[in-house]
């Protein structure tokens, strides 16, 4: 038997998440029903679901929230991450019991080794470090800290936060790539803003300007969508490495949006020093080495507007540019932190 | 995708509460968001909500949010609350739920 929590309940309508003029969808109705019954996966899944409409529920929201704080310590990161984007009224106790695993994320994230050695003159990180991290990231099960989460973690990796103009220009550069029919209005924002978490199309949008050690400078723009390999582009042994996720293995990291936006961009710098750069000219065989000083006095800015939050690989990614090219300003924009409806606080 | 959107409408008083929230959940991975089959898994749940375990509802309520649909007193096609989409592919990427079916 079913019971009613809200007086009248309209039998015809199933799934209406924001409450309706007849009476709330029965499916709300059931999950109050059935709350304590939810796996801490399905209570951050429904939260996300019930969060994410314009009109929202408050009472079924209320009730989740009650619920998640009677479980909260039960709930695995990934979930929290979740959660932590549907705002719910235990927001500050769901931040409270997420911030320790994304700070540790961040705190593990390897350094470059020093001094350097390497043969190339980039940097590398030693094996332990890198040990501790993967260990870290298999023993949360974590692919995606969520807007909140990520936040937090960028926040740590003390990255820039691009002017409102490179944003302004990242939204059309992304609408344009992505515009493979005529957009809605809410299709146009789901281009730019997708919610947390596994992803279907993700795309990111990079400016750079590169000063490089006697070489012309690199500078220009690009867009890449995840899951859709640059065809002029494809290197055996990309410079940056991307990680393998706990949580659906198998996907290929190194398909990211903003991954491809990296590697090609570290690439072209090691390219470019190569070819042009203070010991390009001396080197046998066309293939001199750089020297520590040529990677080390590459200066200028990335910005990254990617439409929704890095995962980890990403973040791993975005450390790796930072040791890779420690005089280049980072800058990252997650779309989704600030153009996604649940994130807004829409009403 | 159409062919078996119209097999599982064909079948629809068939399926039981696991097979309803399985469809949706499939159609909705897929970014498959067609309005008369979601409307039809709508109708076909309402009969048998009780039936419903905590996963089967919160992959249903997943996946209806990420097609953007909201079932509708009258009828109509689509949801208001959440735009629903007219046999379209939905561009817009959603958590997807952790465990599976």
């Amino acid at each position: 038997m079913l019971i009613c929590f809200w007086g009248t309940r309209d039998k015809d309508v199933f799934f209406s998440p924001g409450g309706h003029s007849a009476g709330d969808g029965a499916m709300s109705s059931e999950v109050m029903v059935k709350l304590p019954e939810f796996a801490p996966q399905g209570l951050a899944t429904t939260a996300w679901a019930y969060s994410n409409s314009k009109t929202k529920n408050r009472t079924l929201l209320e009730a989740i929230s009650k619920e998640v704080m009677q479980k909260l310590y039960e709930i695995e990161p990934q979930s929290l991450g979740i959660l932590a984007d549907a705002k719910l009224g235990c927001q500050r106790h769901i931040e409270q019991a997420l911030r320790p695993f994304a700070q540790k994320f961040a705190e593990l994230l390897p350094k470059p080794s020093t001094p350097t050695t390497h043969e190339t003159g980039w940097v590398s990180v030693d094996d332990a470090s890198m040990k501790i991290f993967t260990d870290f990231v298999r023993e949360v099960r974590v692919d995606n800290f969520g807007a909140w989460g990520t936040r937090h973690i960028l926040e740590q990796m003390r990255l820039e936060e691009p002017a409102s103009e490179f944003i302004s220009r990242a939204k059309d550069a992304i609408l344009k790539e992505g515009e493979t029919e005529e957009l809605g209005q809410g299709q146009r924002e789901g281009v730019l803003a997708g919610a947390a978490l596994v992803h279907r199309r993700v795309f990111a949008y990079v400016e750079y300007h590169l000063e490089l050690p006697g070489c012309t400078p690199l500078s220009g723009a690009m867009a890449r969508e995840n899951g859709r390999r640059d065809r002029g582009y494809d290197p055996k042994y990309p410079l940056i490495r991307p990680l393998a996720s706990p949580i659906s293995g198998l996907v290929d990291r190194g398909l990211c949006s903003e991954f491809q936006i990296l590697a090609k961009l570290v690439d072209t710098v090691e390219d470019t020093l190569t070819q042009q750069g203070s010991q390009g000219s001396q080197g046998s065989q066309g293939q001199a080495p750089r020297t520590v000083r040529d990677v080390n006095d590459v200066r200028g800015r990335i910005q990254i507007f990617v439409s929704t939050s890095p995962c980890v690989s990403c973040l791993w990614a975005l450390r790796q540019c930072q040791f890779l090219l420690p005089q280049v300003q980072l800058g990252v924009v997650n779309g989704e932190e600030i153009l996604a409806p649940t994130l807004r606080g829409l009403d | 995708m159409e062919g078996l959107a119209f097999a599982a409408l064909r079948n629809m008083e068939d399926l039981n509460p696991h097979d309803l929230s399985g469809t949706a959940w499939a159609f909705a991975t897929l970014s498959y968001s067609q309005t008369e089959l979601l409307q039809a898994i709508s109708q076909a749940s309402i009969q048998r909500l009780s039936e419903f375990n905590s996963q089967d509802l919160a992959n249903t309520a997943w996946s209806f949010a990420t097609c953007d649909f909201e079932s509708r007193q009258d009828g109509d096609k689509g949801g208001a609350g959440w735009g629903g989409t007219q046999n379209s592919i939905q561009i817009h990427p959603k958590p997807h739920p952790i465990f599976k079916l």
